[in-house]
């Protein structure tokens, strides 16, 4: 049997474009079909804010209780060479940014009451190359301040090589605070924020607390209480001025302001290095995940341009904000999907965030892992570098 | 590489087919469907082949094979193709035995030893991850890179080895991206569940496991073996007591024996309470007379105490201890904490000659043993919040399965007020405590306020109190629980303020509590107060389960609740210091209501807290009013023969309802509700009195003349019958099961036969189960049951007997004990590596090296590599139908490729043409187009010469211009017509296309 021929058309100049068209026609399907899988295959991509657009680096840690690995981790902070987390089995590791190897590892002598919620590494203007970090104990209601040596090359080739970590803790410089409402007293303190000097020796500490006693606390270099301002309420007026929660603060030295993630409100508070209110962004009664509203913010790293990202507890989310307008700059990470239960297209109970060159390093909590993200636009200006005079510092 | 993945028979055709086979790294769930492909790809070239004829060699093979690939790709597609990923990594999951017959020492060791083979040849992915097993398996880590030694988290109690459990528990955590090892590190002494029943499933899944035998062997040991005693004895014989000590070795130390916890003074001459005693190697037996002066149940214990630790390595199994129940008259328990709720009846039953001992719910017996010691329990207005949960799971299995008898007499905090809807004595007592649904009455409104419990199975316990709360209250009562839900990242509630109802919804409801970390109070108690005001209910309370660490809910909040009459009581779990309790109390003390503070040791009595507080919203079970003659119901019972009816007024009682089946009502209140009830439950028997015995409510009662007989009647129906006096029980322990005989005597002393020994014995586990003796000789009767679990076993028999005289019975009962008071673990003196080297043998695991540096823990010989599969269906189609679409261009576009080359070429080449010259290009271009132009005209002229007129013969015409009619007609020479039929081609095209024809014709041929 002899099947049907059909006429061919010729290629010339004249039908050219119409085959050309034929041909981009069937591009276009096969393109259409394969987008259209791609799609369906696609995993989780960070939510565009309106003007900031991060993008998802890589994850380091996993659940558990090796060096490396994390449990609930809660407070974060960075060296400008290494991370450093604390999780809920109190453990204070040392990670390395690229690898997730855990350079170093203690666990805080005491934990039987509760673990440190607050972490903030600094340069240590005394000794080149060390570092101080001032630990929140919250549930012991003092502040540990350790020194940190650098982890030496020898070390970190021995880790390399399978190594163990060094497990002893730190050099404990020395301690302050006891359980009370009085000046130097604390509830539960939740972090520090560091203010330096014009020659870059440390200034002031900033200690916030909250369990009814909600307010920030002053104290010199040596700990020596100075003033405290604030109590707990909901008020938006600067007098009283009123917390709830004031989990993370952080100084932005190069404008003098002081940023309060004031938690249980639902609001960041842009104050005065002497803690007069300059405004609230948000407000309890605004709660929620709309853009420049907040839920639960729990933690804060500054940034060189005068903005901040801001983690939210309970928004599963990281906000970047203008400090000086209150406007959202970018909304990073959604929520739960509702539509799938039980699965996770994002982060789950961010803590805290720091930022570690052109990278913000966000502790996804209950995922048991921290996340970075880079910031291309800010990367640059960023104050990475405790040492570097007038910048951002907690 | 190709592999048959599965096999699966046709059904009906008997031929076996392939089930999935996979061709490299694509695999086809329905490879079945391929058989097509031979046969179209042979139609293809056969048919496909020659309709494609027509076309340039080129395109014909292009168009073959695009048509080949897309037959191909539809065909894959319906065989379900998939895209296999074959896993390269490997999964370590280490089951190590930490219970206690594993030595410290050799923990540590293989603790060491796994810390560093995991870190020998061990591949950047592979993964270590760790379960536990003592009595109960935990995971310590799942299978992670990171994870080199183990990290204990929780344990549990290590008097047991579940290795079945720890297998069942290493398969849950397999990894499922990596090929899956499991190493058992154990003695190979499992007390509990079989290993080897666990390890089929290992085999059946081509999971090996590896074995590393903990092997030690105790030189120097001492167990106090056997303790033995009669079961039964009167009161003032001496008992016998004989002890059975197994010594590896000679040995020296002292012996202690107490009754009741109380030592007893062996050596008269002697101040000190043990003797000195001496062992030789293997068994010692030691004799000692004690008199019983006293009745019920005596418990003896052995205590053997070393003189040099050299000699006794488990000190564990140094004491044994044994049972005798001494019989005497019948005793009740009353348990009461006011004694003018009970004095009257205690003088009633004092009178009858009834003893009678008080206590306190605090001093309530520590174990069904103990209260076996007593024929009947009285209870007076006692609440469920006064007895732990295995004190009530004990009183019922004393009355289901002990024999015992029940009576619980009303008050305030009895029955549903009390807190006893849904305990375990509910189920013993013959009336419900829920009234009936159509029963009006005012309801109570609780909320639970749920934060995190930051303690191992700490929702375990957090849901187990939810449950405890829930099932105390009525089923017209309202409860709503709410929590901070850490995926919304909210308050919200997860059983909103509703009924009670039948409570599916709600236990539904508490098995989703997520237990989420709560940052502030607030929120949730704005809701639990939103709710809770609008609510109609007459008692409104709250309880607030936390750690203590969320921020303070505010004091303005906590007014309002004050001012709304909403208690709020509070409960601090592993809290975190004095901020937290402080935190708490201040919420509790705002609102009226109670703050616990519970240690993470015991959390045990949450439930016990949560049922009192839950009591706070059930006060509305309580009637009270004008006094009224409870109407007896004429039915006949035992107890009330003989009480005059009406009886007394009473003027309160606790509402409940009748119980379907062979309960009893003999008193009914208003409504119909029950007043006096009574029944059967199971061995034994229990009477429920709804109103009190005090002058609260039944004032008129104690100066009842009938006052003392109804109550001695009522609680004698109850009463246990006396142990008999006729009926010796020994018993022996033989492994894990104990043998009982009875040698049963008649009164006058002749072997008692064809009695019927029935009972039941109650487990240290809770419940108990059926025991029947069997006669096997004169008066001799005998049985074994299974007594594997450390504790006591309670037995409770009854007995009937032909008498002497034809129509006569002689019937009895019999209480006795039979004790283990330490586990098998402790029994062991040698590993038992050969039941290892069977879960080895059997898996095909390997047995590791001592030396952890070639344990070689990541071998891969043998594995199963895990394959992930996901399908292909789509693409393969999607590629079909794009190719599809090129298999008809390729068919209907004649592509030249050199006029494409060209084309692309001109696009990118240069204009060569100076500026100003584009003119004379066009020119030039518009000449040459005329110069073709005309010789194609003069070809046509050429080739059209034949069928039209010359030049020559036109030009010697004149053609008319506007001519005339009258002019002459021109003689033209016409063109040759056309001679061939219409529709058929003229002769000339004919002859081309048969050229055509000719040359296509030879195209194939070549």
């Amino acid at each position: 049997m002899r099947g049907f021929v059909p006429e061919r058309v010729m290629v010339s100049r004249t039908t050219a474009p119409y085959c050309a068209a034929w041909m981009v026609v069937c591009a276009t399907s096969v393109g259409v079909l394969a987008g259209g899988l791609l799609g369906g295959c696609s995993s989780e991509q960070p939510k565009q804010g309106s003007v900031a657009v991060v993008s998802y680096q890589r994850t380091i840690g996993e659940v558990g209780l090796a060096p490396g690995q994390l449990a609930s981790p809660r407070c974060i902070d960075q060296d400008g060479e290494a991370l450093w987390v604390i999780d809920k089995e109190a453990r204070v590791q040392r990670l390395d940014p690229v690898t997730g190897t855990c350079l170093a590892v203690w666990k805080m002598p005491y934990s039987e009451f509760g673990k440190p919620t607050g972490l903030t590494v600094v340069a240590d203007p005394a000794r080149p190359g060390h570092h101080v970090m001032y630990i929140a104990d919250t549930h012991y209601h003092r502040i540990r301040v350790y020194s940190i040596a650098p982890v030496d090359d020898a070390a970190k080739r021995r880790i390399k090589e399978g190594g163990f970590p060094h497990e002893q803790e730190a050099e404990l410089l020395f301690q302050f605070g006891s359980h009370g409402k009085g000046p130097g007293q604390f509830v539960f303190p939740t972090d520090v924020a560091v203010l330096h000097g014009p020659d870059g020796s440390i200034e002031r500490l900033y200690v916030p607390e909250y369990g009814g006693n909600d307010r920030i606390s002053v104290f010199d270099a040596k700990a020596n209480f100075l003033f405290a301002f604030g109590q707990f309420g909901s008020g938006a007026q600067p007098e009283p001025l009123q917390f709830s929660r004031p989990q993370s603060i952080a100084i932005d030295e190069a404008r003098r302001r002081l940023i309060v993630a004031d938690a249980c409100n639902h609001r960041i508070g842009v104050l005065t290095l002497d803690g007069k209110l300059e405004r609230w962004i948000s407000s309890p009664d605004e709660a929620g995940d709309a853009p420049g509203h907040f839920n639960y913010p729990y933690g804060l790293a500054l940034l060189k341009d005068g903005s901040a990202l801001v983690t939210e507890f309970g928004g599963a989310r990281m906000q970047r904000i203008d400090v000086v307008t209150g406007s959202p700059l970018g909304i990073f990470m959604g929520k739960p999907d509702d539509r799938q239960p039980g699965k996770l297209r994002g982060l789950a109970n961010p803590w805290s965030c720091t930022v570690l060159g052109d990278a913000v390093w966000v502790l996804d909590t209950r995922n048991n892992r921290i996340a970075s993200f880079v910031l291309p636009d800010v990367g640059r200006n960023l104050s990475h570098s405790r040492q570097e005079a007038g910048g951002a510092t907690r | 590489m190709t592999g048959l993945l599965q096999s699966g028979t046709a059904q009906g055709v008997g031929a076996v087919l392939p089930a999935a086979i996979h061709l490299g790294p694509i695999q086809f769930d329905r490879p079945v469907w391929l058989i097509l492909l031979p046969i179209c790809l042979g139609l293809i070239t056969w048919i496909g082949w020659r309709t494609i004829a027509g076309l340039g060699t080129f395109a014909r093979w292009l168009a073959f094979i695009v048509r080949v690939i897309v037959v191909t790709l539809l065909i894959c597609t319906i065989a379900e193709p998939q895209w296999r990923k074959e896993s390269k990594d490997v999964a370590v999951t280490v089951v190590m035995d930490v219970s206690q017959s594993v030595p410290g020492t050799e923990q540590t060791e293989t603790e060491r030893y796994f810390d560093e083979a995991s870190r020998t040849e061990r591949k950047p992915d592979d993964r270590v991850g760790y379960v536990t097993v003592g009595r109960d398996a935990y995971v310590q880590a799942i299978p992670t890179r990171l994870t080199n030694k183990l990290e204990r988290v929780h344990i549990g109690a290590q008097d047991g080895t579940n290795l079945a459990g720890g297998l069942r528990m290493s398969k849950a955590i397999f990894a499922k991206d990596a090929a899956n090892r499991v190493v058992l590190v154990s003695d190979g002494r499992e007390t509990v569940g079989s290993v080897l029943a666990a390890a089929e499933a290992f085999k059946a899944a081509g999971v090996p496991i590896d074995i590393l035998p903990v092997k030690y062997q105790h030189k120097s040991e001492v167990i106090v073996d056997r303790l033995d005693v009669p079961a039964t004895a009167r009161m003032g014989d001496p008992v016998g007591l004989r002890i059975v000590l197994n010594s590896t070795g000679p040995a020296k130390g002292r012996l202690m024996i107490t009754q009741n916890d109380v030592p007893i003074k062996l050596d008269p001459e002697s101040d000190a309470v043990s003797v000195p005693v001496e062992l030789k190697a293997g068994v010692n037996v030691l004799q000692q007379q004690i008199k019983v002066p006293l009745a019920g149940p005596q418990e003896f214990k052995a205590i053997f105490q070393p003189d040099s630790q050299a000699d006794d390595a488990i000190l564990q199994n140094n004491s044994q201890s044994a049972v005798t129940f001494v019989t005497s008259q019948g005793r009740v328990l009353l348990i009461c904490e006011t004694p003018n709720e009970y004095e009257t009846l205690v003088e009633a039953l004092t009178a009858a000659k009834i003893g009678v001992e008080i206590r306190p719910a605090d001093r309530f017996p520590a174990s069904l043993t103990e209260l076996n010691g007593y024929d009947a329990v009285v209870m007076v207005n006692e609440p469920a919040s006064n007895f732990t949960q295995a004190q009530q799971d004990q009183l019922k299995q004393y009355v289901h399965d002990s024999g015992g008898g029940l009576v619980m007499i009303g008050g305030p905090n009895a029955f549903g007020a009390g807190g006893w809807i849904g305990s375990p004595v509910e189920d013993a007592l013959p009336i419900k405590l829920d009234p009936p649904s159509k029963r009006q009455m005012p309801k109570g409104a609780l909320v639970l306020v749920i934060h995190s419990v930051e303690i191992p199975e700490g929702v375990f316990y957090g849901k187990k109190v939810c449950e405890a709360a829930a099932n105390s209250l009525s089923r017209q009562d309202m409860i709503g629980i709410n929590e901070y839900n850490n995926a919304r990242g909210g308050t919200d509630w997860t059983y909103p303020l509703a009924p009670v109802g039948d409570g599916t919804k709600l236990k539904q409801a508490i098995q989703k509590l997520a237990f989420g970390d709560m940052p502030d109070f607030r929120p949730s108690m704005e809701l639990t107060y939103s709710s809770l005001s609008k609510s109609d209910a007459g008692q409104k309370h709250a309880i607030v389960i936390s750690d203590g660490d969320p921020q303070h809910p505010g004091d303005d909040l906590l007014q309002k609740f004050a001012k709304a009459g909403i208690s709020i009581s509070t409960i601090g779990i592993a809290t975190h210091g004095a901020a937290d309790t402080t935190n708490l109390k201040s919420i509790a003390d705002a609102t009226k209501g109670r703050f616990y503070n519970v240690a993470p040791g015991a959390v045990a009595q949450l439930p016990q807290i949560f049922i009192k507080e839950a009591q706070t919203v059930r006060r509305s079970l309580i009637w009270e009013g004008a006094a009224f003659s409870p109407a007896a119901t004429g039915i006949p019972s035992q107890p009330m023969r003989g009480i005059g009816t009406p009886v007394p007024p009473i003027n309160g009682y606790i509402v409940g309802a009748e119980r379907e089946g062979l309960a009893l009502v003999t008193l009914r209140g208003k409504e119909n509700d029950p007043v006096l009830a009574l029944w059967q439950y199971g061995a034994g028997r229990s009477v429920a009195f709804t109103a009190d015995v005090s002058t609260r409510w039944s004032s008129a009662w104690t100066a009842w003349p009938q006052f003392r007989s109804f109550w001695e009647q009522h609680i004698r129906w109850a009463m246990r019958p006396s142990g008999s006096a006729f009926v010796r029980v020994n018993q022996v322990q033989q492994g894990e099961t104990t043998r009982i005989t009875i040698e049963a005597l008649d009164a006058k002393g002749e072997r008692l036969n064809f009695a019927n020994f029935k009972g039941r014995l109650a487990l240290p586990g809770g419940g108990g189960q059926d025991v029947d003796l069997k006669q096997v000789g004169p008066g001799l009767y005998e049985t074994s049951v299974r007594t594997t679990d450390a504790g006591s076993y309670v037995a409770s028999l009854r007995y009937l007997a032909p008498g002497e005289n034809e129509g006569e019975t002689v019937e009895g009962s019999v209480q006795f004990a039979i004790s283990r008071p330490f586990a098998d673990e402790f029994r062991v003196l040698e590993d038992n590596t050969v039941l290892l080297e069977q879960v080895r043998a059997m898996t095909g695991g390997r047995l590791l090296d001592a030396d952890p540096k070639k344990a070689d823990l990541f071998n891969r010989e043998g594995l199963k590599m895990t394959v992930a599969t996901r399908p292909i269906w789509l693409w393969a189609a999607t590629i079909g139908i794009g190719l599809f679409l090129i298999d008809v261009a390729v068919r209907r576009v004649r592509i030249d490729p050199a006029m494409i080359a060209g084309g692309v070429k001109r696009l990118f080449r240069p204009s060569e043409v100076k500026q100003g010259e584009q003119i004379g290009s066009l020119k030039t271009a518009r000449d040459a187009a005329r110069q073709t132009i005309k010789r194609r005209e003069g070809d046509a002229a050429t080739r059209s010469v034949k069928f039209e007129a010359t030049a020559e013969q036109l030009k010697g015409a004149s053609l008319p211009v506007n001519s005339s009619s009258e002019s002459a007609p021109i003689e033209v020479k016409q063109a040759k017509p056309n001679t061939a039929e219409p529709g058929q081609p003229s002769p000339d095209g004919m002859s081309r296309l048969l050229k055509a024809k000719k040359r296509a014709q030879d195209d194939i041929n070549e």
